[in-house]
């Protein structure tokens, strides 16, 4: 625990309840995701759940919590446990169960037709977008060196200055990402292309900035902030991810023939409004 | 503003494409002056490869209808080409093109039926020359 989270054990003065409640739940709540992750594709895309994840993640559960019981208290609360099942279950439950399930369901769609656009695509972010969050970013440099920290300390604000570096090839990249039309409106088929794009790249650079900034200003926090913030970002990650990839499912559904005009008011399909 | 390919068409790809933009510049879907899409972005969109895409920008600029430059991309610059078919050759690829339809059994006022609404199609009466 404190090898984690030194500053949230000096904090909190009690580093064996800190180390038991991590034990406890940084593993129960890497092995709920990747399920969760399913539940969220499936409601977005309205397909069927599939029960085989949800057992195998179950099990997982059960084996993590006997585990624990038959280790005992004290062993069971080293980070090592907590570890190998947070991170181990985690990775084992997603790649093997999960991630096939999400695969199977493109590859189960028909191929593009091969049917394109000549419109240029462009990346649209409002004005001063590449400026303020080097602002941002140089005011937390400032501070850093005000406060004063030693040489490992700057590690935080150079690795927030590269992520900002590579924001804008990395969203380029995005633009690029392949847009196939084809099916009975190829013309309604591209205007949606252009709503997920402004929100997929839009969501991308919030959560960029947002992540740079955070990284830069690490030595600046203490207590339970990092600790907090740090998950939150990489759960809006996540969660942006899997509905991302839903919505790449939708519009090659769509592309099939497979589900009625999504300009209607009765779709079945479902869109998360992010507010970009 | 939509071109299709298909891979298992007898024409080559390449060629598909060419003729893709091609049919865009002549029906005034694109004008002199707008940007074609970069080249991998189109080879993305049609899942085919880059140089296909590549190939067929090259043949467009050996006929004077689009230009690259670096950092611009690829331009559309006019609206005819350089290399314009003679009129022995058109009359040719028509023959060609009324035999396959004669051959397949479309009736005559089937076939003028078909070029008419083409020619009105690809070239409104108002801006007819």
């Amino acid at each position: 625990m404190s090898l984690m989270f030194p500053l949230l054990a000096e904090s909190s003065g009690s580093l064996s309840a800190a180390r038991s409640a991590f034990a406890v739940w940084f593993p129960a709540f890497m092995l709920v995701m990747p399920a969760m992750g399913l539940v969220f594709w499936c409601w977005l895309t309205n397909l069927r759940l599939p029960l085989r994840p949800m057992f195998v993640t179950l099990i997982a559960l059960l084996l993590f919590g006997l585990s624990s019981w038959l280790l005992g208290p004290a062993h069971a609360a080293h980070p090592w446990h907590a570890q190998l099942w947070g991170m181990g279950g985690f990775f084992l439950v997603f790649f093997v169960f999960v991630f096939p399930y999400i695969r199977r369901t493109f590859d189960a769609l028909p191929e593009p037709e091969g049917v394109a656009t000549l419109r240029t695509r462009k990346l649209e972010l409002y004005p001063g977008a590449w400026v303020l969050p080097w602002v941002a970013w140089s005011v937390l440099v400032v501070a850093i060196a005000m406060r004063g920290v030693g040489l490992l300390g700057w590690l935080s604000p150079v690795l927030g200055g590269v992520s900002l570096l590579v924001l804008r090839p990395l969203l380029r990249f995005g633009v690029r990402e392949p847009e196939p039309l084809g099916g009975s409106d190829p013309e309604a088929l591209a205007a949606r292309y252009v709503v997920f794009r402004r929100r997929r790249l839009g969501f991308l650079y919030v959560l960029f900035v947002v992540l740079a900034l955070f990284v830069t200003a690490t030595p600046l926090m203490w207590g339970w902030k990092p600790v907090i913030v740090g998950p939150v970002i990489g759960l809006s990650g996540g969660l942006f991810g899997i509905w991302c990839d839903a919505q790449r499912y939708l519009l090659r559904r769509q592309l099939a023939g497979q589900d009625p005009p999504l300009s209607g008011q009765d779709s079945p399909t479902r869109e998360l409004q992010f507010p970009v | 503003m939509i071109i299709r390919v298909d891979s298992k068409a007898p024409l080559p790809l390449v060629e598909q494409v060419r003729r893709g933009v091609r049919r865009a510049i002549a029906e005034k879907a694109v004008a002199p002056g707008d940007e074609l899409p970069p080249v991998r972005q189109l080879a993305g969109d049609l899942g085919i490869n880059l140089n296909t895409v590549a190939r067929a920008y090259r043949e467009l600029e050996r006929e004077g209808l689009v230009t690259t430059a670096r950092g611009r991309g690829t331009v559309v610059v006019a609206r005819r080409t350089t290399r314009p078919v003679k009129p022995a050759a058109l009359r040719a690829q028509l023959r060609d093109l009324l035999a396959d339809a004669k051959l397949s059994g479309y009736s005559a006022r089937a076939v003028r039926r078909l070029v008419l609404t083409e020619v009105e199609r690809s070239v409104p009466a108002r801006g007819r020359k």
